[in-house]
């Protein structure tokens, strides 16, 4: 590297894939994206794909059912470890929700082109991920059936919520962050539901679609009111991308709780959140690209860009792992000092410690290297441990700071049950099931805006080639106006 | 207490057939009872009846309180039976009892759980079918008119030990038919080492009363006179007085203990000395052989005198500061040997106490209120011969259980099937039951009319708080039956045998006690002779390991086994649940390879039996013990198969231990429930602190850092408004001994369901109130640990991080300083537990909850019966508070210290709990938090602010001063 010189290092920077491979037209562009929803060849591994995870969501039902009246004694949990897998799926789920909403509004705001032809898909993964995740505070309460007590309304009790919990804020943050979170995929949807509705040969199917698509006709005036809705959605989303795991880490901060009790909690967990949750766009659109064949459409351009940005968050989350054990020497506190520098590292947590260091420190270096940016199997593969690793953080997070607290005499481990681990089989099988219906009946690539993108391109192509542009033209009369 | 409406005489007998008022009364009160429970979930399905008429004495929703007893092996302890519209709900203890001195054992808190128990015996039945009352007084009238020919030679009767005139009387009344009537009393549970040592040393049986009010060095030999024995409530409280210290000048009393097995006494003492059961006895010598020795001019006979020359003495420094330590104070000694050691040791030791004199200013002997004490009839040999021979026409076996307790060589069961007939009366169709041609049910003591002497010889009465749930029969109408007896009810029996003067009768119910019936001390004389024989008789053990067959602290020898609450109850050592385990110190633990949790074969004797190992720090080396009372077989469900039978090995020469015992891992592990795993502090000894006294006079103000306030940034919530008592505890870790009387009383007292064992393994266990034991030390605890402990409760934190996260408002400060838990409103987040640096939060996982009918009655109808998916927690019993505040109400007067006592405090042997206002300077509570030895646990930490505080704890060990 010592003999790199400044025009290799352009070299480099240039080295880019493109966003779009090609310059496909508008006809070539609806065949593929809008046709490949109700394409028969995708049938052969879209059903039993369908199949499994619908028997799962079977499982996920019966196991609410079964928690709900039975007890939450089904699970692992005891005291002292009073929360177990059902938290950690909550903050784990809420987590992956994060980049969704990064993508299409964060990256939306800075205008960053290679988010255009993904922002679909991750912002799906957001909502789904995000109803797995309102699942579990409901039933990891021991009387599910007075959760509503959590949200402030006008009670003739005249009992409040106590807003100094962490908890009415946490249910607030999350159905605001759900509700502008449908709002704003609906949006962006609704000028491609309008497409499908068009592309339509059934008259049921083009009804059906012409119903959702809300009757956008693509006038300017609707193009002008979209884009102003759009905009401000994103405006409204870009804060809840911090608000919500912020809100989520004060279940931990607020609390006295050794382990817990930290105020690194807000940016670390947000963080961390958009760190797992890059690892599930880059798992969910390895398989995508390649069964729908969309190579040129979502190009290495997206993979590495998110494999970059998992790499900045991990070091994010690498530096708060390393501040853990430094603020707990500061505090000089025994309880914190023992948790930090002992049982987690050194203890009985060492396994589940090392794994999680590993995964989640380790793993995400790998991405310095370009070439495994690019490789479709390492980032695979890469994401899935980073997924796990993630997981296992909130989990060794909540776990080991409730097992190892002050009373030596209240410590004890926790045992996970099948309902435990059925439960998160469960979402991830629920997850699959919604994904899956999600490519069946939804244009998951935002058809409009890679067009718009398409056409920007092509500009910017021509402009590096010095000629003229095609509006130009029209304007001379060169060629007819489309 | 204001609230003790004592007093009230149940209404006599009426003419049978009718129910009775009594009859009336309990069961209106289990429709009342149970229409309540369920209107708790949803709507009462039972028909309930409305109180048309209402009893004179009986207030709706008010407690009444009546003076009765427990009787254990024959030694009464006066208790007061808490009575709800007629069913009994709580157990006190009785402040005038001289065994109680108003505190109760854990197995007393329990005993009322007992009479509800769904699986007792419920009617009478012959070989297995039911039967009438005429029918077994038929049988037992032709067998005593059959018997009459041989003068009732053939007639044995095998009774749990008595002390009451009553029985004594019945008794009599049977001889008169039957002169040559075989009466025996089971040994199994009664010191009958202890009464033949008193016969050796003085020629006659003699009971030791140690005044531990007066002593200055206290002597626990195999032990544990502050938890164990009839006499442990009030040995305690007085110990516990003078372990209560206000400054590091004043001197308590000290405690050495010299024990197989760490006890409760144990945990309380100052020094240590670990030895094999085995091993005491030429420990013992050697110390008589020191003590006279160093005191040429002691008054002992010659033969003692000249037998300690073949006194074989090693070199032992533990023995050598305890001989200082006696000499120091001689007179104001007091050893105290347990019912284990041999009848030689028990000789020895009053020798020693001869030489010290201590016998008179400190010790005090009394002929046993037992009867026939010490006498042949407490063996099972006569009548395991007599069965032998077929000479048994009828075997009546009253309170004992022979078939499951008896050592396993005298094979009683096979045995008792060669008597012609057997009547088997017992409150369960227990082993023995099993094998009889008839069961009979017995009265639970809260069904009996009966009468029964504590162990000074005070005679008190035993009232019926109930009518017999199962339709039982008391022992003495069951003797009265068999003796053709016209008087069979015990009511009228009792009172034309205690009536005396007019009103007398009445004064005894009232009080519990018959004032001036204590039995007057013998002042004795030692037989030289026959202590120095003992002295002879006592050789060395062979080396090896040892077994002991204690007398388990929960379960006693079995017969409190079905009581779930003593199931639940965590051993007061190893904390462990549900069933016993060979217990066996590190170091053992470590040679043989073994840890806790590991499956093993214990063989003795060609003998095997299958338990499991627990390790049990500051246990003697090479020692296992196994305590008595489980793997039981009968017909009670908890119970049944639970743990191993420890009389499986015991042999009737070696009851209680034996040398020899080989040890088999089996290689697999059967998982203990045991509440506390983690038994070391960790760097963390500011949680309960420990100071030796030599520390303390170096440090005089050692915990002011602990419990100073600490800064903070906002007001604290609620101090000392003027308007409200502010409620306070302090507890003293000095005087805690570890027993658990106060976790059962809670129990009792605050509806607390127990979870079962595999539920306690998961640690979901719904104490409000646990001991926390931890071992000192800060290497590891091989050695000579110093255990302390630590009962842990609400801490009423005045700034409580449970209340700022519970995202509904479910738990709230009071005004009165209280931390309370409204259930109704808990939606279960469970944030209040994570956040709890105490851990003392309990949640309802289940619906723990799953009384049986009978079962129902035993709730306090002033406590809430918590649901599924709530959590629950210590509530410093704010029933109690809110009842006292409002008798001051209606009474009109202020609030005095000592109106409202909790439960736990109620129930404390040692008196260790104060719990009043800290806004009343002059109040015990208030006085207690001015002790210098005050701290907050966890404060430092966590600024918590806790209302309830700890004394450090003060250990005066003499090798400090060495």
């Amino acid at each position: 590297m010592s003999a790199t010189s400044l025009p290799e290092i352009a070299h480099e920077l240039e080295d880019k894939p493109p966003v779009l491979v090609g310059r496909p037209d508008d006809r070539s562009l609806d065949r593929r994206v809008l046709g490949a929803l109700w394409s028969p060849s995708i049938a052969r591994w879209w059903w039993p794909l369908f199949l499994f995870s619908a028997g799962g969501t079977g499982l996920l039902l019966f196991l609410m059912l079964y928690t709900v009246v039975t007890g939450i004694g089904v699970w692992g949990n005891n005291i002292p470890v009073a929360w177990g897998f059902g938290i950690t799926d909550f903050v784990f789920w809420i987590g992956i929700g994060h980049a969704g909403t990064f993508i299409s509004a964060i990256l939306y705001l800075c205008a960053q082109r290679w988010r255009t032809t993904i922002n679909r898909i991750a912002e799906t993964m957001t909502l789904f991920a995000v109803v797995n995740a309102g699942i579990f505070p409901l039933i990891h309460l021991g009387r599910p059936w007075f959760a509503y007590w959590l949200v402030p309304y006008p009670a003739t009790t005249g009992v409040w919520p106590n807003f100094r919990s962490a908890l009415p804020w946490d249910a607030a943050a999350v159905s605001t962050y759900l509700t502008v979170s449908v709002l704003f995929w609906y949006s962006g949807l609704i000028p491609d539901l309008a497409a499908m509705r068009d592309f339509q040969t059934s008259r049921l199917k083009a009804r059906i679609y012409g119903l959702f698509s809300l009757g956008w006709r693509g006038s300017a005036e609707q193009w002008a009111q979209h884009k102003t809705v759009y905009l401000i959605l994103a405006g409204l989303a870009t804060p809840l991308v911090l608000s919500v795991h912020t809100v989520v880490s004060f279940d931990f901060s607020i609390t006295q709780l050794p382990g817990w009790h930290s105020a690194l909690f807000p940016p670390y967990f947000v963080a961390g959140a958009i760190y797992s949750g890059f690892a599930m766009v880059i798992m969910l659109l390895i398989p995508i690209r390649k069964l729908y064949k969309l190579e040129d459409v979502i190009t290495e351009a997206h993979l590495e860009a998110s494999a970059k940005l998992m790499l900045a968050t991990g070091w994010i989350v690498l530096y708060a792992y390393a501040l853990d054990p430094f603020i707990a020497w500061w505090s000089g506190e025994p309880t914190e000092l023992y948790l930090q520098t002992f049982a987690r590292p050194l203890g009985p947590f060492a396994v589940l410690y090392w794994t999680q260091i590993f995964c989640n420190c380790v793993v995400p270096q790998v991405y310095w290297i370009k070439r495994a940016r690019r490789s479709h199997v390492v980032l695979f593969i890469g994401s899935a441990l980073i997924l796990f690793g993630m997981w296992l953080e909130r989990f060794v997070l909540i776990y080991t700071s409730l097992a190892r607290d002050w009373l030596p005499s209240s410590w004890h481990d926790f045992t996970p049950t099948w309902v435990d681990g059925g439960l998160i089989f469960g979402t991830a099988c629920f997850f699959v099931f919604n994904y899956l219906l999600f490519l069946r009946f939804v244009p998951f690539v935002p058809l409009s805006e890679l067009k718009e993108m398409r056409h920007e391109l092509e500009k910017e192509d021509l402009e590096k080639a010095g000629e003229e542009l095609p509006y130009e033209k029209e304007a001379r009369g060169v060629v007819p106006a489309r | 207490m204001s609230r003790i409406v004592n007093g009230h005489r149940l209404p006599d007998e009426v003419d049978e057939g009718a129910p009775n008022r009594r009859e009336f009364l309990s069961a209106l009160g289990l429709g009342i009872a149970s229409a309540a429970l369920a209107a708790c979930t949803r709507a009462p399905d039972e028909r309930i009846v409305p109180y048309v008429h209402q009893p004179p004495e009986v207030t709706p929703g008010v407690a009444s309180f009546y003076a009765t007893a427990i009787v254990e092996d024959g030694y009464a302890t006066g208790l007061l039976a808490e009575s709800h519209e007629g069913r009994p709900t709580k157990i006190e203890g009785n402040p005038r009892h001289p065994s109680s001195l108003g505190a109760t054992s854990a197995i007393h808190q329990a005993w009322v759980l007992q009479l509800y128990d769904p699986n007792r015996a419920r009617g009478i039945e012959q070989s297995g079918r039911p039967a009438s009352r005429r029918a077994l007084e038929e049988h037992l009238g032709k067998q005593r008119e059959a018997a009459r020919a041989t003068r009732g030679r053939n007639v044995h009767l095998l009774l749990s030990p008595t002390s009451s005139p009553l029985m004594l009387a019945r008794l009599d009344h049977l001889r008169a038919a039957l002169p040559e009537v075989h009466v025996w009393y089971e040994p199994g549970a009664s010191p009958v080492n202890a009464w033949e040592g008193a016969r050796r040393a003085f020629g006659k049986v003699l009971e030791v009363d140690a005044d531990l009010s007066k002593a200055e060095v206290i002597v626990a030999i195999d032990s544990d006179p502050l938890a164990r024995g009839p006499l442990s409530l009030r040995d305690a409280r007085r110990f516990g007085q003078r372990r209560r210290l206000r400054s590091p000048d004043e001197t308590p009393p000290r405690l050495w203990a010299i024990e197989p097995a760490l006890t409760c006494t144990g945990i309380a003492a100052d020094d240590r000395v670990r030895l094999r059961a085995s091993d005491i006895g030429p420990f013992v010598i050697a110390l008589l052989a020191d003590v006279l020795d160093a005191m040429p001019d002691a008054k002992v006979p010659a033969e003692v005198r000249s037998a300690i020359a073949g006194v074989l003495r090693t070199k032992d420094d533990r023995r050598a500061r305890l001989v200082h330590d006696l000499l120091a104070h001689k007179e104001k000694s007091a050893l105290i040997v347990g019912p284990s050691q041999p009848p030689e040791v028990h000789a020895v030791v009053h020798a020693i106490h001869a030489a010290l004199g201590a016998i008179g200013p400190t010790i005090t002997l009394r002929p046993s209120p037992i009867a026939e004490a010490g006498g042949p009839s407490f063996a099972h040999a006569p009548l395991l011969s007599a069965l032998d021979g077929n000479a048994v026409d009828l075997l009546l076996v009253s309170g004992a259980n022979p078939a499951y307790d008896a050592p396993v060589d005298e094979d009683f069961t096979r045995r008792m099937r060669k008597a012609k007939s057997s009547v088997v009366h017992a409150l369960h169709a227990h082993e023995t039951a099993r094998e009889a041609s008839w069961i009979v049910p017995a009265r639970h003591g809260l069904e009996t009319w009966g009468d029964a002497r504590a162990a000074d010889g005070t005679l008190g009465i035993v009232q019926p708080l109930i009518a017999p749930l199962f339709n039982g029969l008391s022992d003495t109408e069951l003797v009265a039956m068999l003796a053709g007896d016209p008087r069979v009810e015990d009511h009228e029996a009792l009172m034309a045998l205690h009536a005396g003067e007019e009103g007398a009768w009445e004064r005894a119910l009232q009080a519990g006690i018959m004032d001036g019936t204590a039995i007057a001390p013998l002042p004795p004389t030692l037989d030289g002779g026959a202590v120095a024989a003992a002295m002879g008789a006592i050789k060395p053990a062979p080396a090896g390991l040892e077994i002991g067959f204690p007398l388990d602290a929960k379960v006693h020898d079995g017969r409190f086994a079905n009581v779930a609450w003593l199931q639940e109850l965590p051993d007061p050592i190893t904390k462990l649940t549900w069933r016993n385990a060979a217990r066996i110190s590190t170091a053992t633990a470590k040679r043989l390879g073994l840890s806790t949790n590991d499956e093993v074969d214990l063989v003795l004797h060609d003998r095997s039996v299958r338990s499991t190992i627990v390790v049990s720090p500051g246990d003697a080396d090479d020692v296992i013990t196994l305590s008595r009372g489980w793997g039981r077989k009968g017909a009670e469900d908890l119970a049944r198969d639970r743990g191993s039978c420890a009389s499986h090995l015991r042999t009737a020469v070696a009851p209680h231990y034996d040398v020899g015992v080989a040890v088999r891992a089996i290689g697999t592990q059967y998982r203990l429930a045991i509440t506390q795993e983690h038994v070391q502090l960790h760097g963390r000894e500011l949680i309960a602190v420990h100071r030796s006294r030599a520390e303390w006079k170096k440090e005089p103000d050692f915990a002011a850092d602990l419990r100073k306030p600490q800064p903070t940034l906002y007001k604290l919530p609620i101090v000392g408004s003027p308007l409200h008592n502010q409620w306070g505890m302090v507890i003293d870790l000095a005087a805690c001994t570890g027993c658990s009387a106060c976790v059962v009383a809670c129990q009792a007292e605050n509806n607390i369901p127990t979870v079962g064992e595999e539920a306690v393994r998961e640690r979901r266990e719904m104490h409000w109130l646990r001991i926390d034991r931890y071992y000192l030390g800060d290497s590891n605890v091989d050695g000579e640990p110093r255990a302390i402990v630590q009962p842990m409760l609400c801490q009423h934190c005045e700034k409580a991080p449970c209340e700022y996260v519970c995202p509904v408002n479910a738990t709230v400060h009071s005004e009165d300083g209280l931390n309370e838990q409204l259930y109704q409103r808990c939606v279960g987040t469970r944030f209040c537990s994570n956040n709890c640096p105490y851990k003392v939060r309990r949640f309802n996982w289940f619906r723990f909850h799953h009384p049986s009918e009978t079962e129902k009655m035993v709730f306090n109808p002033d406590v809430t019966v918590r649901g599924r998916g709530v959590m629950e927690k210590c509530s410093f019993c704010v029933q109690r508070i809110r009842e006292a505040e409002i008798s001051c109400r209606t009474e009109n007067r202020p609030y005095k210290d000592g109106d409202v006592k909790t439960a736990c405090q109620q129930a404390c042997p040692t008196g260790a709990i104060v719990f009043g206002s800290i806004a009343d300077p002059k109040s015990g509570v208030s006085v207690a938090r001015a002790n210098p030895r005050q701290y907050a646990a966890l404060d430092e930490s966590a600024g918590t602010e806790p209302r309830v505080r700890y004394l450090a704890k003060i250990s005066d060990s003499s090798e400090e001063k060495a």
